[in-house]
C-alpha cells in the first residue's frame, strides 16, 4: 500500500499535515520539548517502578522487616504500603503540575509557530479539534 | 453476629434488593435512550462525541477499571487472607503512572482505538491492524467471560439463591444461566443503542454509587472501632484465628512451604509475576485505552487520569476498612460458609452493619443497596469490554481492511452496533457453558496478555525510531501466544489440587494433568518475551522504516497538531 498518495479519512496522512507536523519537527522548541518530556517520564518511570519494586521484593523477601510492629497492630508493611499510596498521588500531582507549568506553554508556542508559518492556511489550536 | 444460615438475603431484604436492581436497570436504560437520541457519526459512537470533561471521563475510567471482582474480591481477600489482598491493590494502582505517562501521546496521536497509533507509521497497515484488532478482541473477550460467570455466581449470591433451592420456580443452575442472558442483553442494548456516550454515562453513574457504597461502609466499620485503626486491625488478627500473621504478607502471596525450598521460590516468583502484569497491563488494556479518546484535548486526558487515580486510590483504602471490618465482624467461618473465595464478605458486612444500626430491616436495607452497587458495576463493566472490543472490529478490521480504509461513517457504526451483538452473544454462550468452571484466572491472562502483546507496539511504535509493521505483528502475536500458551501449561489449568479436601482447583477436573510452567502468572516471562518478539521482529525484517513518519507522529503526538 502507498501511503500518502491514497485518499485516507486520518487527517494525519494528508500531505498538507505531513508537511507541517516535519516543520515542527524540526523545530529547536520541539526538539527542547522532547528533550524534557523524555527525562521527566523517565524520572518518573524510574522512582515509580524502583520504588514499587522495592516494596514487592520487601513483601517476599525481606519479611522480618515488614512484620516489624511500629505502634500497636500497625507495622511496617502497612506503612510501606500505604507509603504507596501516598508516591502515587505526589508523583500524580506533581507530573500534572510539572506539565502544565512547563509543558504545556511550550507545546502551545510550538503549535502557534507552526500556524504562523502556515501563514493564511487554517491555524489550528493547542490539542487539536473537537 | 447472627448471621448464621448461608443465606446472604431472605423475605423482604430479596424484595428490596430486587427493587433496587430493577431501579439500576431502569436509570441505565433511560441514559442509554437518551444517549441513542444524541449519537450520530463515528466520533458520538466511537468516542462519545470527545466531549466529556476530566473529571467525567475521570470517574468513567475509575468505574471501567473497577469491576465486581475489584470491590468484592480484593476486600473478600483482604478479608480471608488480611495483608496480602492490600499487595493486590498496591500494584493496580501503581499501574497509572505508566498509564499518566502515555495518556497524553495517545489522545493526540490516536483516534478512536490503540491500533490507530500504531499503524500511523508503518507503511504495510493491514497486519498491523489485524494483529491489533485480534489481540483487542481476545484481551476484552476473557475479560469479558470472567466478569460474565463472575455475574451469574454473584448475582445468586446477592440474591441468596443457593444450589438446591429454587428461586422464583427456576433451580440454582437455571437461575444462573439467566443472569447471564440478562447481564449480557443490557450489555448488549447499552453498547448498541448508547455506544460510547451510553456506556460512559453509564459507568459515571456507577462510580458514584460504588464510592458512596464504600465510604458508608467504611465510616460504618470505623465508628465500630472509635475510629482506631490499630483496634480494628487488631480485632480482624484475632477474628481471623490467624493471629498478628493476618497482618502481615505471606498468606496468600509467596507462602514458604516448610522442606520445599524450590516451590516456596515459584511461590514467590509467581508472586512477581503477578505484580509485573499488574502495573504494566492498564497502559495496554483496550476499554481503558479506548476511553482516552472521550476528551477534546491531551489536557483533559491527563486530568482525566488523575481523576482515576484519585478515585481508585482512594477506594482501594477504602477496602483495606471493608476486608478487616468483615474479618473482624462477620468473622472468618461465616465468611467462608457462605463463600470460600470470599466474594461475599463485603454483602455479609454490609448486613452486619446495617443490623447494629436498626435492627433486621437495617441489615436488609444496607445489604440490599451494597448488592445493587455490585450489580451496576458488572454491568458498566461489561458494557466497557463489549465496547471495546466492537471498536476494534469496526474501526480497525471493517474499516481499515476490508474496505482499506474508506469505508462510510454510518456504514462503519453500523458494524460496531452487528459486532457488538455478535460478540454479546458469544460472551454469552461461553459464559453460560463455563458457569460452574473455575474462571478466574481469566482476568489475570487479560492482563497479562495486554502488557506483553500491547504495551511493547505502544511503546516502541511511539518511541523507537526504527520500529516497523513486522515488529508490531510480532511483538503482538508472540505477547499474545506466550502469554496463552504459558497459562494452558500452568497449574490453573490442570494439576492443582486442594492439599485438604483433595478437590482440583485448577479448570480441568482432578486426574487430568499437563501442566510443567511453575508458575500461575505468566507475566514474568511473557511480557519480556513481547518486548523481545517486537525488537526481534524490527530487526530481522528487511523492511525499512520511514524516519519521516516517526518524526510526524512524535510532533503529532507531543503537541497534539491536527489531533482530532
Amino acid at each position: 500500500m502507498v501511503t500518502g498518495s491514497c485518499p485516507s479519512p486520518r487527517r494525519g496522512t494528508d500531505p498538507r499535515d505531513r508537511a507541517r507536523y516535519m516543520a515542527i519537527a524540526q523545530d529547536e522548541k520541539f526538539v527542547l520539548l522532547r528533550g524534557k518530556f523524555g527525562k521527566r517520564a523517565f524520572l518518573v518511570i524510574s522512582v515509580c517502578f524502583g520504588w514499587y519494586l522495592l516494596y514487592v521484593m520487601a513483601s517476599i523477601f525481606a519479611r522480618d522487616l515488614m512484620d516489624h510492629r511500629l505502634v500497636g497492630h500497625i507495622n511496617v508493611a502497612l506503612v510501606f504500603g500505604v507509603l504507596q499510596f501516598a508516591s502515587t498521588f505526589v508523583i500524580a500531582w506533581r507530573y500534572a503540575r510539572y506539565s502544565r507549568e512547563v509543558l504545556d506553554p511550550l507545546t502551545a508556542q510550538i503549535v502557534a509557530d507552526a500556524a504562523e508559518r502556515a501563514g493564511s492556511a487554517t491555524p489550528s489550536q493547542t490539542g487539536g479539534g473537537r | 453476629m447472627s448471621l448464621a444460615s448461608a443465606s446472604a438475603v431472605s423475605g423482604n431484604g430479596r424484595a428490596v434488593t430486587f427493587a433496587l436492581f430493577a431501579g439500576i436497570v431502569c436509570v441505565t436504560l433511560g441514559i442509554t435512550v437518551w444517549a441513542r437520541r444524541h449519537t450520530d457519526g463515528a466520533a458520538d459512537f466511537y468516542a462519545g462525541g470527545r466531549a466529556f470533561s476530566g473529571r467525567q471521563n475521570g470517574l468513567a475510567l475509575a468505574g471501567d477499571y473497577m469491576s465486581a471482582a475489584t470491590f468484592l474480591g480484593i476486600s473478600g481477600i483482604i478479608a480471608l487472607s488480611g495483608y496480602d489482598g492490600f499487595l493486590y491493590s498496591v500494584g493496580s494502582l501503581v499501574a497509572w503512572l505508566p498509564v499518566l505517562l502515555l495518556v497524553g501521546l495517545m489522545r493526540n496521536a490516536g483516534r478512536f482505538t490503540m491500533a490507530d497509533v500504531l499503524a500511523y507509521r508503518p507503511l504495510r497497515r493491514p497486519p498491523v491492524r489485524i494483529a491489533a484488532a485480534t489481540s483487542t478482541v481476545m484481551v476484552s473477550v476473557f475479560y469479558l467471560i470472567a466478569q460474565m460467570v463472575g455475574a451469574g455466581a454473584l448475582v445468586s449470591l446477592l440474591l441468596g439463591i443457593r444450589p438446591g433451592t429454587s428461586f422464583l420456580g427456576m433451580s440454582a443452575g437455571t437461575a444462573k444461566v439467566m443472569t447471564i442472558v440478562l447481564v449480557g442483553a443490557l450489555m448488549m442494548l447499552y453498547v448498541v443503542y448508547g455506544g460510547m456516550k451510553g456506556t460512559t454515562w453509564v459507568q459515571i453513574v456507577k462510580t458514584a454509587l460504588l464510592m458512596s457504597g464504600g465510604v458508608l461502609m467504611t465510616v460504618l466499620v470505623l465508628s465500630r472501632f472509635g475510629f482506631d485503626v490499630s483496634h480494628l486491625f487488631g480485632d480482624a488478627a484475632r477474628a481471623s484465628g490467624k493471629g498478628e500473621a493476618f497482618l502481615e504478607p505471606g498468606l496468600r502471596f509467596g507462602k514458604e512451604i516448610a522442606g520445599h525450598p524450590s516451590q516456596t521460590m515459584a511461590g514467590k516468583l509467581d508472586f512477581v509475576s503477578l505484580a509485573l502484569a499488574l502495573v504494566l497491563g492498564p497502559a495496554g488494556l483496550p476499554h481503558i485505552v479506548n476511553r482516552f479518546f472521550t476528551v477534546p484535548d491531551a489536557r483533559t486526558a491527563r486530568t482525566s487520569v488523575n481523576w482515576a487515580i484519585g478515585l481508585i486510590g482512594g477506594f482501594f483504602l477504602m477496602t483495606l476498612a471493608l476486608g478487616f471490618g468483615a474479618a473482624a465482624l462477620v468473622g472468618h467461618k461465616e465468611i467462608v460458609a457462605q463463600d470460600p473465595a470470599g466474594n461475599a464478605a463485603v454483602p455479609q458486612l454490609a448486613r452486619e452493619l446495617g443490623q447494629h444500626l436498626a435492627g433486621r430491616v437495617g441489615g436488609n436495607i444496607v445489604l440490599a443497596f451494597v448488592a445493587s452497587v455490585a450489580f451496576a458495576t458488572i454491568l458498566a463493566v461489561v458494557a466497557g469490554l463489549v465496547m471495546a472490543s466492537s471498536t476494534s472490529l469496526a474501526h480497525d478490521y471493517f474499516g481499515h481492511v476490508l474496505m482499506l480504509g474508506r469505508p462510510r461513517e454510518r456504514q462503519e457504526v453500523a458494524v460496531a452496533r452487528f459486532a457488538a451483538v455478535l460478540i454479546g452473544s458469544a460472551a454469552i454462550v461461553l459464559a453460560a457453558f463455563a458457569k460452574n468452571l473455575n474462571v478466574a484466572f481469566l482476568v489475570g491472562l487479560a492482563f497479562a496478555m495486554a502488557a506483553s502483546a500491547n504495551l511493547p507496539a505502544i511503546v516502541f511504535s511511539l518511541f523507537w525510531r526504527r520500529f516497523n509493521a513486522a515488529g508490531v505483528v510480532a511483538g503482538i502475536y508472540g505477547g499474545l501466544i506466550s502469554s496463552i500458551v504459558l497459562v494452558a501449561f500452568s497449574p490453573v489449568v490442570s494439576g492443582k489440587v486442594d492439599a485438604v479436601t483433595g478437590h482440583s482447583l485448577s479448570l480441568f477436573p482432578r486426574g487430568i494433568d499437563f501442566h510443567w510452567f511453575p508458575l500461575e502468572n505468566p507475566g514474568l516471562v511473557s511480557i519480556p518475551a513481547g518486548f523481545l518478539c517486537a525488537v526481534a521482529g524490527t530487526l530481522l525484517s528487511r523492511e525499512k522504516s520511514d524516519p519521516a513518519r516517526f518524526a510526524e507522529l512524535s510532533a503529532r503526538a507531543l503537541t497534539g497538531a491536527g489531533a482530532h
